[in-house]
């Protein structure tokens, strides 16, 4: 009996204890606040140029590029591609990256003794006598590349690409050989204004592009309609901070 | 002695008919690989996403002044905007929660093709036709991604539809990365 009796106090005591316990947390828990997080990864929104035409012009002549003008020239360029531009529609800066596969058309006469080459610095000023051509993908932030997406078209940035000269620098470059050359962070792009109906980029959330390079201009195997070359770009968006240069 | 020629002169066609069979299943297997080998060809000759195609050489000035004002009218127009995050995550390396949208600026249809390398040889997904606008949140590979970050391909190709023929043309392709995460459970 008096086992019985003390067993029972044991359990009432341990239960209270418990209770006790469980209180106390109950207790702590109202005095918490509890907040809940979810990282959304924001979307990337930006137009790029699908497949442009390009030219090996050897002798440097100038290209009239407006037949309604004849003062529209692009001028000095042996390698050269239609202008185009790339633009930035997201909320956010984003740095922009390429990864630029270079191959040489085979010939149609398969005659590999005429085939054109790589070159991996430039031609100009060399004595070097075989049909090489030094081919770089470039890219350089314009101000002028800005607006809706129905606004940008050609009439607005092919002035920018004139006034871009052959022998200016571009802020990101890639030199093209054959197969796979990554250039990292050729260039960054200002977020664009979402206030209005549709995003539009701002002055620095564009930048024009690009082939440009040079060639042997009298290699001793001429070039001729068969030497052709293809690049391929896969580009790469990353979100950045573009730093506001102080005042 | 009777039974031993019998059985000779039985074994006889036997034998012709299993060299007959024989033949006839190399043949086949053989007629089966010629066909695999050139289907795997064909295969290979794979897409050509080109910023710019085929560069042509030019040596006369009115010829070169033509040609890039003819490319400059096709020009118009040819640009395609993207829309999607830069990550999809997995956790069986097979079905994957991305974002890709074809932007709703865009013309024309899309379909998407995900490569596993820059050489775009390894074709991981091929989606079917989607309208501006539309796109995908959940994507199932066509073979599995080990674990770990892999760094992708994907290559959009514009598509236009002949509203009276039904025709469908490719007209333009891009090719963008994505980063792919396959994680534990």
């Amino acid at each position: 009996m008096k086992t019985l009796k003390l067993k029972r106090i044991l359990s009432i005591a341990l239960a209270g204890a418990m209770s006790m316990a469980l209180a106390t947390t109950a207790f702590a828990a109202g005095d918490e606040t509890v907040i809940t997080a979810t990282f959304e990864e924001p979307e990337i929104a930006v137009t790029v140029p699908a497949t442009v035409a390009a030219f090996i012009n050897p002798y440097g002549v100038d290209v009239n590029y407006d037949a309604s003008d004849d003062a529209r020239i692009l001028s000095g360029f042996q390698i050269l591609s239609v202008p185009n531009c790339i633009y930035n529609l997201s909320g956010m800066d984003l740095s922009v990256s390429a990864t630029v596969t270079g191959a040489i058309v085979e010939r149609t006469d398969k005659d590999t003794t005429k085939a054109m080459k790589f070159a991996t610095a430039p031609t100009d000023g060399s004595t070097v006598t075989t049909k090489n051509a030094y081919v770089t993908f470039q890219m350089k932030v314009d101000d002028g590349i800005k607006g809706a997406a129905g606004d940008i078209v050609d009439t607005l940035y092919n002035p920018l690409a004139e006034a871009w000269a052959a022998d200016d620098d571009a802020d990101g470059e890639v030199i093209v050989k054959v197969g796979e050359t990554a250039g990292a962070d050729l260039v960054a792009l200002k977020k664009a204004d979402l206030s209005g109906t549709n995003p539009a980029a701002v002055a620095g959330g564009g930048a024009l592009i690009r082939l440009n390079g040079d060639c042997v201009t009298a290699p001793k195997i001429a070039w001729d309609e068969q030497d052709s070359f293809t690049v391929t770009v896969a580009y790469t968006f990353m979100p950045t901070t573009i730093e506001e240069p102080a005042p | 002695m009777d039974a031993s020629t019998e059985r000779q002169t039985t074994s006889a066609p036997v034998n012709k008919t299993v060299v007959a069979v024989a033949a006839l299943v190399l043949l086949a297997v053989v007629a089966v690989a010629a066909l695999f080998l050139l289907g795997q060809k064909e295969e290979d000759d794979g897409l050509t996403i080109g910023y710019s195609s085929e560069a042509k050489v030019m040596l006369d000035q009115d010829a070169l002044n033509a040609a890039m004002q003819a490319a400059i009218e096709n020009n118009k127009n040819n640009a395609i905007g993207l829309r999607y995050k830069n990550n999809a995550y997995s956790t069986d390396g097979l079905n994957f929660e991305c974002s890709i949208t074809n932007s709703e600026a865009n013309l024309y249809d899309m379909f998407l093709t995900i490569f596993a390398d820059a050489e775009l040889t390894d074709q991981i997904f091929l989606s079917g036709l989607v309208p501006p606008g539309s796109g995908f949140d959940h994507i199932t590979l066509d073979h599995e991604l080990d674990l770990g970050d892999h760094r992708v391909y994907v290559v959009l190709t514009q598509v236009e539809t002949d509203a009276e023929t039904g025709k469908q043309t490719i007209i333009r392709q891009v090719s963008h990365t994505m980063d792919f995460h396959v994680v534990e459970e």
